[in-house]
């Protein structure tokens, strides 16, 4: 048995880190407890988001967030971006590193999307040894965060909450619980989100992720544009008594607010938190009577941060 | 090959032929780049898979990833060339930026790299030219190329390697140095600092365009730039077509003899005299962190 959290702090709750904020917190130096960036805008910065970085790394607790490890990818694993990846690691020195469940492309291209994988088998099998590979070669644990998806496959032979158990037991790695990719994937794929969050080994939990989503009417997008919903918090109070609390960080990535508006919505989590009365056994999480919006207008999937050149 | 009993390496090559075709879902699904993996012959067999939920059908769901693999990476380059989207209009921009990534899918972890080949791109197929507004100059087609290749370098400059670790040179270190041993001195440039000549000049239509908004298109005029970075902030500097030549001679390794003579040949008849004008101008080019150091050559 594994211990908590893999056996890693527990950070509190923090922020994804955007460029949006530099003047905010280099000015203020906020007490937020942790910051998570994302590996890519920063392991090729020899600019100033790196400095930026670099500041900050020296003050906060930060954890490595990567969007292009593409582990489920039947591409050849990327080792010129893992050495990168690891030369940032020993740089700025992440209490983890964590990526997606997911692969970003094949045949040497890339989509920039957190695409989904078929769950069976064989994918399983894949997925592991590449997570084993990648963990010798980063001499650290992985921790792997469920995306958000909007397709299943019709080769699937097994939820994503047993895969997940499987992938982590079998690769000894950890989990990032990122509770509103489980609601949104539990509304465009008709399950109940409380049965996932039951179901994921609660001790390799090293994380979770908490964010804004838009309601297109058929289906959730989860855009990191809004304020985090009432039945996210509630999958959150359940993933707290189920893990006994683990880091906990909220990512906003488009239509930003200023910085104390995000750091406010990631404080909401004390309420649940600290409030232990929700039931267990309370009705399945639905999504609140909130504007629809339609289509093509909704926003981008699995938006990914990017760095836009600050030149004035 | 049955769809029902496809690999894991065939769904996802058929997923990524399937999204980063141009069509819709019917068009994608049938084109031979999807079909060569896994061959689906209509919309309604598209459940062997891709499933159905209580609310889509397969194809609309297939459908959010096609839609959001173009308007991401349709929104990366836009942010890129603001200005150069300023100059064509959104949706003008968009429809070249569309057929650039096309042709050039991104081959890099990551979106930094997405538009190193744009303004390569534009000058190739010169697709652009279809958005001219009816009063554009006769050069307005290679504006927008040089446009383009401006705001990349910005980035270039922005985020590549600086001189902000290293000790500055400022005009004490000059000034320490012998007269018989100016000529044999060689500068070495900071790694950031980027030399660049066009022919229109992009950096005022893009402070106009960064400051307001809005800008003119200009019209044709020999332009030499200078960009830097100081501080980890990007600067342009406008440089006469002397200084550019002497920069040049200089940042290739040059003597600041020999650079000087092949300035004077080069630029003719100065008014003021060249050797009237070089204090000032290193005095200017110091500050602002062109140089990095100074190495003597032998004899």
């Amino acid at each position: 048995m594994p211990s908590p959290r893999l056996g890693h702090d527990h950070l509190g709750l923090g922020i994804g880190l955007r460029t949006v904020h530099f003047p905010h917190i280099l000015e203020h130096w906020p007490a937020v407890d942790w910051f998570e960036v994302i590996s890519e805008n920063f392991m090729d910065s020899q600019g100033r988001p790196r400095y930026v970085l670099e500041q900050i790394a020296e003050r906060y607790p930060t954890v490595m967030h990567g969007v292009s490890l593409s582990i489920g990818s039947t591409d050849p694993l990327n080792f010129e971006y893992l050495t990168k990846l690891k030369r940032l690691a020993r740089e700025i020195n992440p209490r983890w590193v964590s990526d997606h469940l997911c692969w970003t492309g094949v045949m040497g291209l890339n989509a920039h999307d957190l695409l989904p994988i078929p769950l069976n088998e064989e994918s399983l099998a894949h997925v592991v040894a590449r997570i084993r590979v990648v963990q010798d070669f980063l001499e650290r644990p992985l921790v792997l965060e469920n995306p958000s998806t909007y397709v299943t496959f019709a080769q699937s032979t097994m939820s994503e909450w047993e895969f997940l158990t499987r992938m982590a037991e079998q690769a000894d790695c950890g989990l990032l619980l990122d509770v509103n990719n489980v609601y949104v994937s539990s509304v465009n794929h008709d399950f109940d989100p409380r049965e996932y969050v039951d179901n994921v080994p609660h001790e390799r939990i090293v994380q979770c992720h908490l964010a804004g989503h838009t309601n297109c009417g058929s289906h959730l997008i989860d855009t990191h544009d809004d304020h985090v919903i009432d039945p996210v918090w509630e999958l959150y109070r359940r993933a707290h008594r189920a893990t006994g609390g683990v880091s906990t960080l909220l990512e906003w990535d488009a239509r930003i607010p200023e910085f104390p508006v995000v750091h406010a919505e990631v404080l909401k989590a004390r309420r649940y938190m600290d409030d232990l009365s929700g039931s267990a056994e309370s009705a399945a999480p639905s999504e609140p009577a909130r504007g629809v919006i339609a289509g093509r207008t909704a926003g981008v999937s699995n938006p990914i941060a990017y760095i836009v050149p600050d030149v004035t | 090959m049955s769809a029902k009993s496809a690999s894991l390496d065939q769904i996802e090559r058929w997923m990524q032929s399937v999204l980063m075709h141009a069509g819709d879902v019917a068009e994608a699904i049938a084109s031979p780049e999807a079909a060569e993996h896994i061959a689906i012959s209509s919309v309604e067999d598209l459940r062997n898979v891709v499933l159905p939920s209580k609310a889509l059908d397969s194809s609309s769901r297939l459908e959010i990833y096609i839609d959001a693999y173009f308007e991401r990476l349709l929104e990366c380059l836009g942010q890129e060339f603001q200005a150069t989207r300023g100059a064509l209009g959104d949706e003008n921009f968009n429809a070249v930026a569309f057929g650039f990534l096309r042709q050039k899918p991104s081959r890099s972890y990551t979106l930094n790299d997405l538009g190193a080949a744009f303004p390569n791109y534009l000058a190739e197929t010169r697709l652009h030219e279809r958005a001219a507004p009816a009063d554009a100059t006769p050069t307005w087609s290679e504006f927008v190329v040089e446009l383009a290749a401006f705001e990349r370098l910005l980035r270039d400059v922005f985020d590549g390697p600086g001189s902000e670790g290293d000790e500055a040179l400022d005009s004490s270190h000059l000034a320490a140095i012998s007269g018989d041993a100016w000529g044999r001195l060689r500068l070495l440039g900071a790694p950031c600092l980027r030399l660049v000549q066009f022919t229109h000049p992009v950096h005022l239509y893009w402070q106009s365009w960064k400051d307001a908004g809005a800008a003119t298109a200009p019209a044709p005029s020999r332009t030499y730039l200078a960009i830097n970075r100081r501080a980890y902030a990007v600067g342009r500097h406008e440089l006469s077509h002397p200084q550019f030549v002497l920069l040049e001679r200089l940042l290739k390794g040059q003597s600041l003899s020999e650079a000087i003579a092949a300035t004077a040949s080069q630029a003719g008849a100065l008014e003021p005299r060249l050797e009237d004008c070089l204090q000032a101008w290193f005095a200017s080019w110091v500050a602002e962190r062109f140089f990095v150091g100074v190495e003597h050559a032998e004899r």
